[in-house]
This record gives structure tokens, C-alpha cells and sequence, in this order.
């Protein structure tokens, strides 16, 4: 996990492996005795990403070009509970008192067929949990435990812009393993075996380990170092079909200037309201504290909450700073373009292009940062 | 008997139309603003509202303008400029729930009725190859299972409210409703039904996009959104999941105009009219109404007669 948010060139190999496609299902079952571990897979017909549980409706599904939601459950689950209470009454003095529990800690998780730029996301998510003046002990229990293994796009669909963020199809950014499909990246791509390349002490560890060993991660053959290095390289030069159409995004200057724009207005028009964007991105963390209370004992959980939902900065009294659509959906783009920016030098987005392809009404952060450019102020 | 859709093939002629209409009705103030679709960033109709005579220009008229546009006026309820719109025979159910819910005032209304024959599914479009779909969209012939469920069902070509109709009406076959979907549900027992149940529902994400795009989820605050009484926990455990849902179906029980855009903007692809069927074909049976998702004035859950023959059984 990188404390630094500086983008670092990759890094060099610390292991190198080869899996054969037929032989991922054994690894993961391997990787389960250990930890728990969330994959991509095809639940009710839609690519998810999920834990893995046996019994439960779902089959691996490494080459979907994105699942609707993002990794990001699987270290900011939708619901968190923080604390256990129960009503009690203190032996000493007679008065009430409150007994707190706190949860459990974070199991050891693989995220396996993690996609680039996702991975990458998490580097972002780092950033607003983990650095700053405030830890979250929460997260950061899960990240510390969390090995992240991540398959580099053969196809990039027409959705993806990652590399308007500098990011790639290939991208190593904090992927402990990166799963290169062996016949390099193309449309139908649909690898035989993956090389499997260790970036970091965790990820060599999760490659040699006798778990992954038994389980058909083995040597590559010797000979195959140059084919290696040119896979790598084709992946990291791929290009990404709606990056061509937006080009690099660095729109943060000129934001500043638009927060009274009228084109709000005009985005708002278009805007159901609803979180689809929010929820399935990989970068939207904000969440709300709620408890959960009935008959002296309750749970304080935190859950997912969207900037897009009316309520969201409601406060008690009633008095909503953002009380019109304009202010919600201005928000959402404001902060991924150019808060964010100014407070951590990055922008919060990695072109997965999840809000494009779901998005009911077609407004999404491609379109919007490339429709700012034009805009007078 | 079901209804065999077509593409109409004059939606140029239309479109050019409803430009023109548009672009006059905002030059001349009759309206401040016109709801319409443009063209989206991927060619598909997203909802647009034109403002100027100008931006009229940009308003677009074929195959995928699929989705609804009523609810947007629910975001317009404050001042009393008069608002256009453009609806279709099913887009008008749409805006005649929110009328007949007493949502949005009539009098602020221009309505501009496009009498159609069939919309494509644009998800279903997008999956086509290029040359495919190009194909499709220009001339045809068009396989059935392209256009939008509500589609293969409609019996309202033409629009239940307008002001002004761009294009002569077409002919009215009208069939009683079938509900091939629910027959599934029906012969589950309880055990198996909330089995399946619960696991549709552990799938969705709360993204409340099947909501806000329902127009007869149409409440001045929906009881989802309270915090006092807190309806609905904020945690997304099988419970709440539930509830959710059941929630809203029985909400819109009676007063669902079958349009499937809960499950067209469904990013986890829950097939929620299923229940919305269920309710809608009880209806009929229960209460003898053939076409239940029509908005009416007088509804079965939506009124009360002193001669209830029900009325017995309660004193």
C-alpha cells in the first residue's frame, strides 16, 4: 500500500508466475482456505464484483470488461457496522451506562480480477482514509489486510477513458499481482494461460506460496522472458476508445471560475437524482453514520450515501445547503474535477467508465469534462 | 392478443416537427421551457430541456427516444411558468399519472402528442454490431425482440393528453392485458417465492433510480427518504433489501402504468416488474378492471364506495 501519493513509475517484477485459465477456479479455491476473497462473476446475468461464497449464485467471470459495481465493498462495504451497544447500569454508582462492543477485526481479504484502473482507485481511497490528520481505523484495518490481484484489459470497451487520467490497461498502480493473459491484449481475447507478476512483498508472498504452488501457479518457461516483457508493454500501450474522443483531462483551472455557471442548470435538467453514479463508482466514498436500535442494544454502522440524494446534507433543524438538483449535481462534478484536486493534487476519477454505461439518462464525467473546456468564465 | 410494433417511418417528418413546434412555443412564450430528448453522447436520446428557440434545434425524434419525460416536471413544481412537453402514447400515461395524482397543474401544461407505433430498447440496440445496428436504425426490417417490453403490449398509440398532434392518430386495437411473467411467481410456494425473492433483492444496490424514474413514485417526500419515522433502515442488509422493494411496490399498486422503466434503468438488471405485474393482474381479477395500468379517475385502490360488498365483513 503506498502512503505516497505521488505516481510512481512501475515497479520492478519481485516474482513472476504462469496460470493457466483452466486451473483459476483451483487457485482461488486455494486462496479461500486462507482469506476471504472477492472476484468478478455473473450474478442474475449482470458481471458483479463479490465475495465468493460457496453456495451463492455466481460464476467467475475474469474477462467481463467491467462489473457494474467496483471493488470498493470490498474495503468500504455498503454497510459497516463501527460499534455494538447495549444498555447496562454502571455496578459501582447505580447509573446508566452503556456497554460498547466493537466489531470484530478485518479478515485477511484477496481481491482477485481487480481491474486496473480500479486498483488504482484504491490508491484514492488511501488517500482520503488514510493520510490527512484523521485515520480511519475501519479501513485501515481492511486495507492493511487486503492483497490486491488485478488483470490487465485485453479490450477496453468504448466506455473506458482511463487513460485520460494517465493511467493504462496495464496499469501496476497498487496492484500487489497483475494477471497479463498470456496471448496479449485484442478483442476476443481469451487467454489460455496469464502470466502472473508480483509487484510487492505481499503479492510475491500470495505467488509463491505453497497454496498458490499446488494450485497450478508455477514457473513460466524459461525462454519466455522477452515474450513477458513485450506482453506487458502491449498492454501498458493500449489505448482506450473514449479517452481518444476526450483526451487527457486537466480541467481543474478551469472550474474554478464555473461554480455559478449556468450549465449546472443544464446538467440538473438532464439528472434523475438517483445514486447510480455514486454507488457504482470506484471512487465515490462518502457514506453516513445510522444506528440500528431496538430494545436497550443496538449496532452504529456506517452505510453508502450519495451526494446525489436530496437528503444527504439535510441537518437537524431541517436547513439543506443544497436544496436544488443544480447544487447535488454540481457537487458530484465539482468534487471528482476540482476539490479533490486542490486537496490531494488528483482528480477523483479513473475512467472505469461504470457512470457511462450506467448512468439511466446518459449523464456522465467523460461528457461533462469535456463539455467544461467549452464553457466561457 | 399481443401487439406487433412497428417503427414508424416518418419520425423525420416528425422530428422536424416537433422542432418547429418547439422552437414556437418558446419564441412566442407560450412556454419557458420544452422537455424533449437530444441526442446523448453515444447517439442514444437522453432527456433534454430546450430553453431557447435555439436549443429547440437540438431536440431529436426516432426509434430510442424511449425514455419517459413527465417526472422531470416534478423538479418544476416551484413558480408558474408554463412548461412544454413532448409525450407518446405511453409517455402520456406517464404524464397522466402525475395529473391524475395531482402532482403537477394541468393549466401550466403544453402538451405535444406524437402518435407511435414502437420504441427500440436502446440497451438492446447497444449489444448490436455497428453495421447491425445502423441497419436497424435506418430502414429495418426490425426483429420484435428489439423494441421496449411495454411495446410488445400497448394498446395506446396515441397520446391521452395533447395539446397539439404532430402527425394524424393511428388506428386503436385494443387486447386485454396478458401477464406472462407472473405466472412463474404464482406457482412458487411462499417458501420458494421468498427465497427468490430475497435473492433478487440481496442484488440490488439502492441506487433508487427504479424510484425517481417511476412516475407514480411521485410523493411531495417519499417515506423512503424520512428519518422520522425511519420507514426504511439505511443498512442494506436481506431485511431492509426487502422492504425496500415490497415498500414501493405496494406504493405504486394501483396506480403502476406498466411502462418498465424501473427495469429499463436498473443497472443490476432486477426484473421488478414482476411484482408490479402481480398487482396489476390482481387488480383485474379482483375488481374487474381490464386495463388496470390505465390512469383513471375512478381507480380500484384509489376510492371508496359506501356499497363495498367488503364492507360487511368489517361492520
Amino acid at each position: 500500500m503506498s502512503t505516497s501519493l505521488a505516481s510512481g513509475a512501475p515497479t520492478a517484477p519481485k516474482a513472476v508466475r504462469l496460470v493457466r485459465a483452466a486451473d483459476l477456479g483451483r487457485w482461488l479455491d486455494a486462496l479461500s482456505a486462507g482469506s476471504r476473497v472477492w472476484a468478478p462473476q455473473s450474478v442474475g446475468g449482470r458481471p458483479r464484483y463479490r465475495e465468493l461464497t460457496p453456495g451463492r449464485e455466481g460464476r467467475l467471470d475474469l474477462e467481463a470488461v467491467r462489473t457494474v459495481d467496483s471493488p470498493k465493498a470490498a474495503l468500504l462495504p455498503q454497510t459497516e457496522p463501527l460499534l455494538a451497544y447495549r444498555r447496562a447500569k454502571d455496578p459501582g454508582t447505580g447509573r446508566p451506562s452503556l456497554d460498547l462492543t466493537p466489531v470484530p477485526p478485518a479478515e485477511p481479504v484477496v481481491l482477485f480480477g481487480v481491474r486496473p484502473c480500479d486498483a488504482a482507485a484504491v490508491e484514492l481511497l488511501d488517500g482520503v482514509f488514510l493520510t490527512g490528520d484523521f485515520v480511519d481505523e475501519h479501513y485501515k484495518a481492511r486495507r492493511e489486510k487486503s492483497v490486491i490481484v488485478t488483470v490487465a484489459c485485453s479490450a477496453p470497451d468504448r466506455a473506458c477513458f482511463c487513460t485520460s487520467f494517465g493511467l493504462s490497461p496495464g496499469s501496476t498502480r497498487e496492484a500487489d499481482v497483475v494477471l497479463y493473459g498470456r496471448s496479449g491484449p485484442g478483442p476476443k481475447a481469451e487467454p489460455d494461460a496469464y502470466y502472473c507478476v508480483a509487484y510487492s512483498d505481499r503479492g510475491e508472498a500470495l505467488l509463491t506460496s505453497e497454496a498458490s504452488r499446488s494450485a497450478g501457479v508455477v514457473e513460466p518457461p524459461a525462454d519466455e522472458g522477452q515474450k513477458l516483457e513485450d506482453t506487458v508493454a502491449a498492454f501498458r500501450n493500449l489505448p482506450t476508445p473514449l479517452a481518444e474522443r476526450v483526451g487527457r483531462v486537466d480541467v481543474v483551472d478551469k472550474l474554478d471560475g464555473l461554480f455559478e455557471s449556468p450549465y449546472w442548470e443544464k446538467v440538473a435538467a438532464r439528472c434523475l437524482g438517483c445514486g447510480t453514479c455514486t454507488f457504482v463508482c470506484p471512487t465515490c466514498f462518502c457514506f453516513g453514520v445510522a444506528d440500528c436500535a431496538a430494545g436497550g442494544r443496538g449496532v452504529r454502522f456506517r452505510y453508502w450515501d450519495s451526494c446525489k440524494f436530496p437528503h444527504f446534507l439535510r441537518m437537524a433543524g431541517g436547513h439543506d445547503p443544497r436544496p436544488h438538483k443544480k447544487h447535488r449535481t454540481r457537487q458530484r462534478f465539482m468534487h471528482k474535477l476540482n476539490y479533490h484536486y486542490h486537496r490531494y493534487g488528483r482528480y477523483l476519477c479513473v475512467g472505469c467508465g461504470r457512470c457511462v454505461e450506467s448512468c439511466p439518462v446518459g449523464l456522465h464525467l467523460p461528457q461533462v469534462a469535456d463539455e467544461v473546456r467549452g464553457l466561457e468564465g | 392478443m399481443p401487439n406487433n410494433p412497428t417503427l414508424d417511418k416518418n419520425m423525420t417528418e416528425t422530428e422536424t416537427a416537433l422542432r418547429r413546434e418547439a422552437a414556437r412555443l418558446l419564441s412566442q412564450g407560450e412556454v419557458a421551457v420544452f422537455l424533449g430528448h437530444e441526442e446523448g453522447w453515444d447517439g442514444v436520446p437522453v432527456p433534454f430541456a430546450a430553453s431557447t428557440a435555439a436549443e429547440a434545434g437540438r431536440l431529436v425524434w426516432n426509434p430510442l427516444s424511449a425514455p419517459h419525460l413527465a417526472k422531470y416536471l416534478l423538479d418544476r413544481l416551484e413558480g408558474d411558468e408554463k412548461v412544454g412537453i413532448v409525450v407518446n402514447g405511453c409517455g402520456s400515461l406517464a404524464l397522466d399519472r402525475i395529473l391524475k395524482d395531482r402532482r403537477f397543474p394541468r393549466e401550466r401544461l403544453h402538451v405535444v402528442g406524437i402518435p407511435c407505433s414502437g420504441m427500440l430498447d436502446p440497451a438492446r440496440v447497444a449489444a448490436l454490431s455497428d453495421e447491425e445496428r445502423e441497419r436497424v436504425l435506418k430502414d429495418g426490417p426490425v426483429d420484435p425482440g428489439l423494441f421496449l417490453d411495454r411495446c410488445s403490449w400497448c394498446d395506446v398509440p396515441n397520446p391521452v393528453v395533447s395539446d397539439t398532434l404532430l402527425s394524424e392518430p393511428l388506428p386503436v386495437v385494443r387486447h386485454r392485458p396478458e401477464y406472462p411473467r407472473v405466472a412463474e411467481l404464482e406457482a412458487m410456494d411462499r417458501e420458494e417465492r421468498a427465497e427468490y425473492l430475497r435473492g433478487l433483492y440481496e442484488r440490488c444496490i439502492r441506487c433508487f433510480a427504479c424510484r425517481n424514474v417511476c412516475p407514480a413514485c411521485n410523493c411531495r417526500e417519499c417515506c423512503l427518504d424520512q428519518w422520522e419515522p425511519l420507514w426504511l433502515g439505511r443498512a442494506t442488509s436481506p431485511a431492509e433489501q426487502q422492504m425496500f422493494h415490497f415498500i414501493r411496490a405496494f406504493d405504486v399498486a394501483g396506480r403502476c402504468i406498466r411502462c418498465g422503466e424501473c427495469e429499463r434503468v436498473c443497472s443490476v438488471g432486477l426484473p421488478l416488474m414482476e411484482l408490479n405485474d402481480k398487482f396489476l393482474k390482481d387488480i383485474t381479477e379482483l375488481f374487474g378492471v381490464e386495463r388496470p395500468h390505465i390512469p383513471a379517475d375512478v381507480e380500484p385502490l384509489g376510492c371508496f364506495e359506501p356499497g363495498d360488498p367488503d364492507l360487511e365483513d368489517h361492520g
